[in-house]
């Protein structure tokens, strides 16, 4: 019995190593982005919070496109979403998305790709105010690829973005 | 099949063309589809996704987005430490202003919404909304104390837009219904658009079905008729009789079908593939063919090919050699030419034309061997014949006893059948020949029956038997007939009797049996009737058949040939009658002949024109090299006082009559040193003083094409050989006559006008006339003698004859004149044939005026 519990802890401390090893910082400032449901890392209960610094401390993309929402072409900066999740541990199920006035979309997670979309935090090199779409927006690179301007990855450029849910 | 190539061929080129044409059409129809499908897809993806997002969501969100501001505004007024969710602090009032202000920020600057502005409906209260929120920004941002005391204020000015707010929504709402029905509307054209280019392309891809579906079916059917011609031309090639070899334009074999198999001895899988010089033809014809081949290829001339059938010869497979017939033809296989023979083995065809040929060859050397044997019998026995029976007629001259007489005559008869045999044999060869001409004479038929019953008493009597002749009827003995003949045709038929009666009886019965529609002629009817062994009923028929005997012993005891009946038979035919026999075996037969004669005065026989005198005291040259004959004749001729010269050979002839002149000369045309034709020829020629005598020609060969060639030469008359004084009296007075009568009459008249001339001319003026005229005469004989036979030169000639006939005329030279008349005639028609002959007679015309002229006192 004392042998099995010893192997069981072996395993748990092997299979926790790495998650210990990356435990998420606690954040300083101003929370920004509320990371809840079925993830691997956490830092405030059971869910992850991450203010401005802590995204921007993540891997960084920038592309320049036009949207649907804005004159001319812009440039976006952000965090691959992609990252946000490997970060997180998360390798299967939704994304379910909400912003501050609770506009909700659902983005599976099978859909997202290395670079996009991303959740943005600069625009036009300058992070962006609650009152044009900031703080965070899920961004696409709409003229890269006609896949990208359809409804439904329109529906999914959530802007004044602030939770993330993983649901099964 | 060239036709049904050529159809297939115009189906092909139509089928290609309709294809393209469709191609064509239906590109234009897909290209029309493509484009009008493109313009759906981006229809669609304009409706689906492209420019859209939720613009009615975000519109809708506006009057939502300002009711929680205002709400987070009232919350924060009433109840400002209130527990959530009725209570509100300054942040809750900050973040619902900045949703608002992003809300309409975005209606703001989102191109989305920039049709939508350019609309005063939307552009007036948005500009409101956005003046308010410009205002309201200060006080939003802020201390806390100060927006807590202006919230009152802000949240008048807020509900205040709240009209503005709906005004927002609704029209964005009803501006976006209408673009969206404009654009289903769109769409749905271009979907109607696209629905009637696809029925078009439906229809036109039916209607190319059904194309392809016809033309289908035409190729199944051409297939199936292809199918059914080749099945067809094959059993027509596997059935044929001739062989037929296919091969390519070099020679190599293509086709070869069982008939080649069976004629050539290879099969079908030897012969492919191999050409056709090595497989069929002979190694000795083989460069010829290879050259022929190389010709051919080269475009050049075609000799065989397309030229009907040719004779060539062909090669087995096991060397033989044989005659082929060959018909060769080419034709065109798609762009390659082959050459199609037909070939027949006609190696048994030539061998029975070799056979034919042989035989052909066999009869004709046979024809000619009895032509050869005729004209050698014919002088080889006339010849000894010739000396005995002149002997007799001699004989007859030498007073003998009327016993003796009696003997001669008997003998004589016998020489005369006897000749009659060898004329007989002669008469049934020109018979054949179609040349056997019947000779009228008067004849008293009871003389003439009579001779016949003497002929043969003796030849009757040596086997027992009694002849005798009577008229059935009364007499009507003067006819005119070819005497020989009927001679001829009852000795036959007598001698036919005797040979098959024994001690019995022949008795010859003559009949004028009854008139013919032509009073000056009658059916006579002769019948020999024997009491003889008879003839059975089943060869009654066949007795006139040459050399036909009814009983092969009693042929050879009578020594008959069995012609004798047959000779009967044509020269009753040749006559005009009709010959049969009635007969009982045991009892006898009658032969009867009926002829149809013409009655005649009576007394007078022998040939109607021929003059029953005869000349004498002629100076005549015998040319004959056998010593009897010479003697005969010479005796004969001495009998009737001629003056006889004799010539042993037609050298010895010519010179003699080089010497003088002769009033006549005989030749015997068959002689040693030099023939009697040739002599002649040189005596014609020779221009010497007998050159223009008449010449007799004496001949055993009494066949008509020696006769000719005798005249040819330039004889006067003929007369074959045994020669009867009666014959020689006749043909003298013949030759000599016709100069004697003209010459007597011209002498009368001539000489009268003569003497008239000469005393009109006087008598110095005449002589020189004379002298005149003779020299121009002698001039134009010379002349006519070699006549240039050019057309200019006659016409010269005949003019001289004409201008000179004048001349002779007024001499009284009538018969020279004459000559000279027809010589003229002849020269203008060209009637070449007769010249030699009228030259001949004017130069005797001439020598004889001559002769006158110049004896004239």
């Amino acid at each position: 019995m004392r042998k099995l519990i010893t192997v069981i802890a072996i395993g748990f401390s092997l299979w926790l190593a790495p998650v210990a090893a990356q435990t998420l910082d606690t954040p300083q400032g101003d929370v920004v982005l509320t990371i809840s449901g079925d993830i691997a890392d956490t830092n405030d209960g059971n869910v992850a919070r991450f203010d401005m610094e802590m995204l921007e401390a993540m891997e960084q993309v920038s592309f320049e496109t036009t949207t649907l929402w804005t004159e001319g072409t812009s440039a976006f900066t952000g965090v691959p979403l992609a990252a946000l999740l490997d970060r997180l541990g998360v390798t299967e199920g939704t994304i379910r998305a909400s912003a501050i006035n609770d506009y909700s979309i659902e983005i599976p997670v099978e859909s997202v790709t290395e670079t996009a979309p991303i959740v943005a935090y600069q625009l036009d090199g300058a992070a962006m105010p609650r009152r044009q779409k900031g703080p965070l927006w899920i961004v696409y690179p709409y003229d890269s690829d006609a896949a990208f301007r359809t409804e439904v990855i329109y529906s999914r450029s959530i802007w004044q973005l602030d939770r993330l849910e993983v649901v099964q | 099949m060239p036709e049904l190539k050529d159809a297939q061929l115009g189906y092909k080129r139509q089928s290609r063309w309709v294809i393209a044409l469709v191609g064509f059409g239906l590109s234009v129809i897909f290209i029309l589809a493509l484009s009008l499908s493109r313009e759906v897809m981006s229809d669609l993806e304009r409706q689906s996704s492209a420019s859209s997002d939720n613009v009615q969501w975000t519109l809708t969100q506006v009057e939502v987005e300002h009711l929680a501001f205002l709400t987070a505004l009232e919350h924060r007024m009433y109840d400002p430490g209130g527990t959530l969710p009725f209570a509100s602090d300054l942040g809750e009032v900050r973040q619902q202003f900045d949703i608002f202000y992003s809300r309409i920020d975005t209606l703001q600057s989102s191109r989305l919404f920039a049709e939508l502005r350019e609309d005063p409906a939307f552009a007036q209260p948005l500009s409101s909304i956005m003046s308010f929120l410009d205002r309201t920004v200060p006080l939003i941002d802020g201390p806390d104390e100060r927006l807590d005391a202006e919230l009152w204020v802000i949240w008048e000015d807020a509900a205040a837009l709240r009209d503005e707010v709906r005004a927002l929504a609704i029209g964005g709402l009803s501006y976006f219904a209408q673009t969206a029905d404009a654009r289903r509307n769109d769409t749905a054209r271009t979907l109607r658009d696209l629905a009637a280019l696809s029925a078009v392309l439906l229809l036109t891809l039916t209607l190319v079905s059904l194309y392809l579906l016809r033309a289908n079916q035409i190729a199944q059917r051409r297939g199936n008729e292809l199918v059914q011609t080749n099945h067809r031309m094959n059993t027509i090639l596997s059935t044929s009789l001739d062989a037929v070899i296919v091969s390519d334009a070099s020679g190599r074999v293509l086709e070869f079908n069982p008939a080649a198999e069976a004629t050539f001895g290879y099969s079908l899988e030897e012969a492919r593939g191999r050409t056709i010089g090595e497989l069929i033809v002979p190694p000795h014809m083989r460069e010829a063919h290879d050259k022929g081949m190389k010709r051919m290829q080269e475009g050049g001339e075609r000799r065989v090919v397309g030229h009907g059938r040719v004779q060539l010869e062909g090669m087995r497979a096991n060397g033989e050699i044989f005659p082929v017939e060959l018909a060769l033809q080419s034709a065109r296989d798609g762009d390659n030419e082959i050459m199609i023979g037909f070939l027949r083995d006609i190696s048994k065809r030539v061998a029975s034309e070799k056979e034919l040929t042989s035989a052909r060859d066999r009869a004709l050397a046979g024809e000619k061997a009895k032509t050869d044997f005729l004209t050698v019998m014919s002088h080889e026995i006339r010849t000894p014949l010739n000396g005995l029976l002149g002997n007799l007629s001699l004989l007859k001259n030498a007073r003998p006893s009327q016993e003796q007489l009696r003997f001669i005559h008997n003998m004589d008869v016998s020489g005369q059948v006897l000749l009659n045999h060898v004329d007989t044999v002669l008469d049934i060869a020109r018979f054949e020949a179609g040349k056997l001409n019947a000779k009228t004479e008067t004849l008293d038929l009871g003389t003439f029956m009579q001779e016949i019953v003497d002929g043969q008493s003796g030849n009757a009597a040596s086997r027992g038997n009694v002849i005798e002749w009577l008229w059935a009827g009364p007499a009507h003995p003067w006819v005119k007939t070819d005497t020989q003949r009927l001679r001829q045709i009852l000795l036959n038929l007598v001698g036919n009797a005797i040979k098959f009666t024994e001690n019995g009886r022949i008795s010859l019965e003559l009949e004028r049996a009854e008139s013919t529609a032509d009073p000056q002629k009658s059916i006579y009817e002769f019948r020999v009737i024997d009491t003889g062994i008879g003839i059975a009923p089943e060869n009654l028929d066949r007795v006139f058949e040459d050399f036909h005997t009814n009983d092969a012993s009693i042929g050879r005891s009578t020594g008959g040939a069995g012609l004798g009946l047959g000779i009967a038979s044509r020269f009753t035919r040749a006559l005009g009658g009709e010959i049969g026999v009635e007969s009982t075996p045991g009892e006898g037969s009658v032969f009867w002949i009926r002829l149809q004669l013409r009655h005649a005065e009576a007394g007078t026989t022998g040939l109607e024109a021929s003059p029953v005198s005869h000349v004498r005291g002629l100076d005549l040259l015998v040319v004959e090299d056998n010593p009897i004959n010479l003697e005969v004749i010479r005796n004969m001729l001495m009998l009737d006082g001629h003056t006889v010269t004799e010539a042993m050979d037609g050298k010895s002839g010519v010179e003699a009559a080089g010497s003088r002149r002769f009033d006549a000369i005989l030749m015997d045309m068959s002689m040693p040193v030099m023939d009697g034709a040739t002599a002649t020829r040189l005596i014609r020629a020779g221009g010497g003083p007998s050159a223009d005598a008449p010449i007799l020609a004496v001949s055993a060969n009494v066949l008509p094409d020696a006769v000719a060639g005798f005249r040819a030469a330039g004889v006067t008359a003929f007369l074959g050989k045994p020669i009867s004084l009666k014959a020689l009296r006749d043909a003298l007075a013949a030759i000599t006559e016709a100069d004697t009568k003209d010459g007597m009459i011209s002498v009368d008249e001539g000489d009268a006008h003569l003497a008239q001339l000469r005393e009109d001319l006087g008598l110095n003026a005449f002589p020189e006339l004379v002298s005149q005229l003779v020299a121009e005469g002698d001039a134009l004989m010379s002349k006519l003698a070699r006549p240039s036979r050019t057309r200019r030169a006659l016409d010269d000639l005949a003019a001289e004859c004409h201008k000179f006939a004048g001349s002779v005329a007024m001499f009284g030279a009538l018969e020279m004149r004459d000559a000279l008349v027809e010589y003229e005639r002849a020269a203008k028609t060209k009637d070449e044939g007769a010249l030699p002959t009228l030259a001949q007679r004017a130069k005797g015309a001439w020598s004889r005026a001559r002769k006158r002229l110049t004896n004239t006192p």
